[in-house]
């Protein structure tokens, strides 16, 4: 993995100041830059690396249950690969190993009609996990994306507790050979990250880039011509226990 | 009334070290096994990522609900004037600083990462009813041991009331967030519903007089100090009314739930097809922690006896770790319902049917260390200070002699 | 706070640790004296150089890496100059064999100053400890 040294990493040290006006001339250019380009196409443009993210996006991913073909797992084997939670040195252990993405199988009992669908956080605006967090280990970034920090985690698992779609889950042992941009840990919890170290990249989540059914699309969700929106607005779209009034940031076509 | 002596026990004989060796033994097997857990990873237990909290929650929440709890008879002596229960505030204060500190070791050697207990110390989500319970529990640990002092030392007795009060209203909160914890989780069938703490508070009532009742019969038996019937029979029939109470709180819970068609599911789960569950709920729960209490309290013969008292007792400790079992695990044993409308048919994570749950001997050992340790800290604590009268005979605590009004 | 405090018994352990090796170097010979790996990579280019000079770096490191750490989990910002993951990919060296160098040993870049320190770190009970994540 060969990478080139970029200019922040170069940098010599710069005193406050300066440090802050490079940084508001680079906010000031990105803005720019950004406006002038949505007023054209509307897509999103990569966030310089040293901005922070903002509520002016809001990330979401639209499953098409319709094209949600029964038996396959791509999305699945993908997250497991792209996370490195499917890695596990040991013998299986289905009851502790992590799952950050599951697909399931489902019957309507009124009418008997099936699906099949991947389940996983669904990024929830107001996510009862970081409700009941006591350390805020459980937050949801500016931009929608539900995340454990687990530098401040203390795996008192209340979170899984509170989800509602039983999307977490409990490191249960030691973990070595972490892949370096997602790291996870014993005593931690940790669950669906919507790849945010791709989502800062500019890239789509490993899940959504594997399905080879086109049954997933990710995108902003406040933009109006992404095609997520587009679609959301077009068909009859549906967030898991809606009831609860949670307004996920995943949902579902053809429920 | 006579004046009341407080003294501390001798605590030298054979007996006494015995009892010191066998809770240290079995603080130290619970260490042991937390540390196992600790060392190897949770995965050796029988928590999950379907049952997340297991054995060790189930001792650790009915020690700090029991702890409020045992903090009652001190409270009957100062803010409801009850004197005749005030010679026993300061074991009532004791044993419930204890009992908390038993449930919390528990709690937080059961952590993923307890050597981050500081980070629980310092970052702090205001919404979260645990980040609360950090505060509450500390809280009372630091209330109470002034309301302590301020009852051992006469020179404070004027401000006595005041920690008095504060203590009674501190408790009041405290088990209101630990029901909390279950009542505010909107997930799950069984939980979600704001009769769980008041439902919590009754309980505390309960298993904290148990646990009162237990310590007050094993010190005075085996220091050989009097202690009349005139107070025994008080606190056994408040054992009775508080054990009335908690069972009327679970009917309108289980009413409640099987008027809700949506509850359905979870109630003929824990009253009907819920197996172990079902079987703790009624025999452990009902029978054993709340009918037969209420029997031996209210018959005529075996009220009398201070062994039936006693039994009385035992059984509504065991009454009450069932029913921590039952809504802890039980709540999340039936599975949780992400597609109301489907069922699930097939999944890789276990989404489909009734999860599974039984306990390792760590998590057992690591409960029982719990309740060890705080027996532990009674045990010493009365041999230091003086926390117990020399003499609860009738004469000394004869309610006709004092200022209380008739009742 | 705990951080500072760390901060400065790592300077208190550090000084010592100098005054030890410059002073006494007869009497403490059998000392395990940290050896570090050089780093294979350099951040400016052509210079040997790290991001900061090596002096501030022994100070301050876990500062700039806390300060980074909730800059990127908390707001996805991505620079990397104090980034974890650039430590170990500069300055995580192969052993004499070619083969990986695992945290655990002294030969680790971090583990050798650490354990010499005695300050034991968590880091690597999740993030990758080797370049590429020793996959």
């Amino acid at each position: 993995m060969s990478k080139q040294i970029d200019s922040t990493l170069a940098d010599h040290p710069v005193d406050g100041a300066r440090r802050d006006f490079i940084k508001q001339s680079a906010a000031a250019t990105g803005a720019a830059l950004a406006s002038g380009v949505l007023l054209y196409t509307g897509d999103a443009t990569a966030k310089p690396i040293d901005e922070p993210i903002s509520a002016r996006q809001r990330w979401g991913i639209l499953v098409d249950t319709t094209k949600c073909a029964d038996g396959c797992n791509d999305c699945v084997t993908a997250c497991g690969k792209e996370n490195g939670w499917s890695n596990v040195e040991h013998d299986p252990r289905p009851k502790t190993d992590a799952q950050w993405i599951r697909t399931v199988e489902i019957r309507n009992k009124l009418t008997g009609s099936e699906h099949s669908l991947p389940l996983m956080c669904q990024h929830c605006e107001n996510p009862p996990c970081a409700d009941v967090c006591p350390t805020g280990a459980s937050f949801r970034r500016e931009d929608g994306i539900v995340l454990v920090d687990k530098h401040i985690c203390i795996g008192c698992r209340y979170c899984m507790m509170a989800c509602p779609y039983k999307a977490r889950s409990f490191v249960h042992e030691a973990i070595e050979n972490q892949i370096p941009y997602a790291p996870r840990g014993k005593g931690t919890v940790e669950s669906c990250t919507m790849c945010v170290h791709r989502v800062d990249d500019d890239r789509d989540p490993a899940c959504v880039e594997a399905c080879n059914h086109k049954a997933l699309v990710f995108g902003d969700l406040k933009d109006p011509n992404s095609e997520i929106s587009k679609q959301m607005r077009t068909h009859t779209t549906k967030e898991l226990r809606a009831d609860l009034g949670l307004n996920t940031g995943v949902r579902y076509k053809g429920l | 009334m006579k004046k009341v002596e407080y003294l501390e026990i001798e605590g030298n004989s054979r007996g006494f070290w015995t009892l010191a060796g066998i809770l240290g033994l079995i603080a130290a097997f619970g260490l042991g096994a937390a540390y196992t857990m600790e060392h190897a990873g949770h995965w050796i237990t029988g928590m999950s990522n379907q049952v997340i909290w297991g054995t060790p929650h189930v001792f650790a929440v009915f020690l700090i609900v029991a702890a409020s709890g045992a903090l009652n008879i001190a409270s009957m002596g100062t803010v409801f004037n009850r004197h005749v229960y005030q010679p026993l505030g300061r074991l009532s204060s004791l044993l419930a600083i204890a009992l908390l500190v038993g449930g919390l070791i528990v709690l937080v050697l059961d952590l993923g990462r307890p050597d981050r207990l500081i980070v629980a110390m310092t970052t702090y989500n205001f919404k979260s009813i645990f980040a609360w319970n950090v505060i509450l529990y500390t809280g009372f640990i630091a209330i109470t041991g002034v309301y302590l002092w301020f009852q051992m030392d006469r020179t404070m007795g004027k401000y006595y009331k005041i920690a008095g009060y504060a203590a009674f209203v501190w408790r009041l909160i405290l088990t209101t967030g630990t029901g909390a914890i279950f009542g505010f989780i909107v997930a799950r069938d069984a939980f979600d519903s704001a009769i769980y703490p008041p439902m919590f508070i009754i309980n505390s009532f309960a298993y904290g007089m148990a646990f009162f009742i237990l310590v007050l019969f094993a010190a005075y038996k085996w220091t050989g100090r009097p202690l009349g019937d005139k107070i025994v029979n008080r606190l056994r029939n408040m054992l009775g009314v508080f054990v009335a109470a908690a069972f009327y709180f679970l009917a309108v819970y289980h009413l409640t739930g099987l008027y809700h068609t949506e509850r359905h599911g979870i109630e003929a789960f824990i009253l009907r097809d819920g197996g172990i569950y079902t079987k703790l709920f009624w025999v452990g729960q009902v029978i054993i922690g709340m009918l037969i209490p209420m029997a031996i309290v209210w018959c005529p013969r075996p009220r009398n006896s201070r062994a039936m008292i006693a039994a009385a007792s035992t059984l509504v400790i065991l009454g009450g770790l069932s029913q921590m079992y039952v809504t802890l695990i039980g709540g999340q044993a039936y599975p949780l319902n992400i597609f109301p409308g489907y069922e699930v048919v097939g999944s890789s994570f276990f989404d489909a049917g009734v999860n599974e749950y039984s306990p390792s001997l760590f998590e057992v050992m690591l409960g029982i260390g719990g309740i060890a340790i705080a027996m532990l800290a009674v045990t010493f604590g009365v041999k230091i200070l003086r926390f117990l009268p020399t003499d609860l005979s009738d004469k000394v605590v004869d309610p006709h002699h004092t200022k209380e009004a008739s009742a | 706070m705990r951080t500072s405090q760390r901060s400065n018994t790592l300077l208190g352990l550090a000084t010592v640790a100098v005054l030890l090796i410059s002073g006494s170097t007869a009497v403490f010979a059998g000392a395990p004296v940290p050896i570090l790996p050089e780093a294979v990579k350099s951040a400016v280019e052509g210079e040997r150089s790290c991001v900061r000079p090596a002096q501030e770096m022994r100070r301050s490191h876990m500062d700039d890496l806390k300060h980074q750490r909730d800059d990127t989990v908390h707001e996805g910002v991505r620079t990397k100059r104090f980034a974890l993951k650039e430590c170990i990919d500069c300055h995580v060296t192969n052993d004499a064999n070619g083969e990986k160098v695992s945290i655990k040993s002294r030969e680790h870049f971090c583990n050798a100053c650490h354990s010499y320190t005695g300050v034991t770190l968590d880091c690597w009970d999740c993030h990758a400890s080797q370049p590429g994540g020793g996959q």
